[in-house]
């Protein structure tokens, strides 16, 4: 191992911290859940059924946008957590 | 809760549960878990085809943040990268083809399983032989430093124990041949590049997933290319595959994207956890510990072949 640059140790205080952002996380993506999925699914299923071109072009866009929004989310988290170990 | 599209009933929390694993998995061992997350939604009684597509859409989710971050640390050789979408497409367009052919003909729920199970069991196979290749030939250098072993550490610094198979494929003359100043790669033959990308792109539309587990080996131990770069083009790659393979398979119908939305939510802040894991847990035995995933992933197959699948 590297004496100059020694392994972090894991810690009590790390693990509490990680799991701080879980819960916030998950309190995020419930709330994303019941406003977005819910209201999305029935639209998504009808134009699946009737307008499968459309559906095509939806698809890739819908996951790249939420790709991200949620890594804002994660790295203000971060930044968060930065901020408070300073 | 139903998701309508693929009409599985699958508990949302156990689908982002099931995401965040897998994206800490993949954030920790560096690559995208597409060999738990098919057979995962298998498991929770997503029809075959529906699993390639949707896996396909969240692997897309999963890549665009890490192959930028990549990018950001030059890992992307962007050259090898657009040369391999002349093969990458063609073989995604073949996989989903394939599926939409089993569709007609044959019980794609089978077809897919069993040539599922075969992939994973031979990755884990060579993950293993090949880890274990490496590690003694570490220790041996570690022991010997003077006998080095110049066959085995490839161009760019890289112990592998399949360094010397590179350099083979670099000798064959088989025009047009290529320069890849980034890879270190002199002289390659576009073919080989071709080749390459197919398989990894037919792996990929045939069975979800960006197929890092053929495509990144192959980019390190046929084309020659340094892990790292290897580990950026690969996502480059994977984006391509994800990107054409969501768009082909939605419009033949077996993309849920859903279910990927709901998978992909646990699976970013997994991944970010599962990096910042790798500075606690570092080590060079971390690629023994990923040889059982792939087997795991074929186990849970088998499981549900024989016990049907779970559904709730």
């Amino acid at each position: 191992m590297d004496k100059r640059n020694p392994r972090p140790r894991f810690s009590l205080k790390i693990l509490s911290w990680v799991l701080l952002k879980i819960a916030v996380y998950a309190a995020f993506v419930t709330t994303y859940y019941f406003f977005v999925l819910l209201l999305l699914a029935h639209w998504l299923k009808d134009v699946f059924v009737a307008h499968r071109a459309v559906y095509t072009f939806v698809t890739l866009p819908l996951i790249i946008a939420q790709a991200a929004l949620l890594d804002l989310v994660v790295t203000g988290l971060r930044k968060l957590g930065q901020g408070k170990k300073k | 809760m139903d998701f309508p599209i693929s009409g599985a009933h699958i508990n949302p929390v156990a689908l982002a549960v099931t995401g965040f694993f897998i994206g800490m998995l993949g954030g920790f061992f560096g690559v995208g878990g597409s060999f738990l997350a098919g057979p995962a939604l298998f498991f929770f009684g997503v029809p075959m085809n529906f699993v390639v597509g949707t896996d396909l859409a969240h692997i897309v989710g999963k890549s665009v943040s890490a192959a930028r971050q990549h990018s950001k640390l030059g890992n992307i050789d962007f050259k090898l990268g657009v040369l391999m979408m002349a093969g990458t497409i063609p073989g995604v367009e073949t996989g989903a083809q394939a599926i939409e052919y089993f569709k007609r003909h044959a019980n794609v729920n089978q077809v897919v399983a069993f040539a599922f199970i075969g992939v994973l069991i031979s990755v884990g196979a060579f993950m293993a032989w090949e880890s274990f290749r490496t590690l003694r030939m570490s220790r041996r250098e570690r022991r010997d430093k003077s006998h080095m072993i110049g066959a085995q550490r490839s161009g760019n610094g890289d112990v592998s124990a399949l360094a010397g198979f590179a350099k083979r494929i670099h000798v064959l003359e088989l025009a047009p041949m290529i320069n890849l100043p980034k890879s270190g790669v002199k002289r390659i033959s576009l073919w080989i590049i071709l080749l390459v990308a197919y398989f990894g792109g037919l792996f990929s539309g045939f069975l979800g997933g960006g197929a890092g587990y053929i495509r990144m080996p192959s980019l390190v131990y046929i084309l020659g290319v340094p892990t790292h770069i290897a580990v950026g083009t690969d996502l480059f790659e994977v984006i391509i595959s994800g990107g054409y393979g969501t768009l082909t398979h939605a419009f033949k119908g077996n993309v849920d994207i859903l279910i990927a939305l709901v998978m992909h939510t646990g699976g970013v802040i997994g991944a970010h956890l599962g990096a910042t894991l790798t500075n606690y847990f570092r080590g060079p035995r971390i690629r023994l510990a990923f040889v059982p995933l792939p087997l795991a992933g074929a186990a849970l197959i088998i499981y549900t072949l024989m016990f049907g699948r779970h559904v709730g």
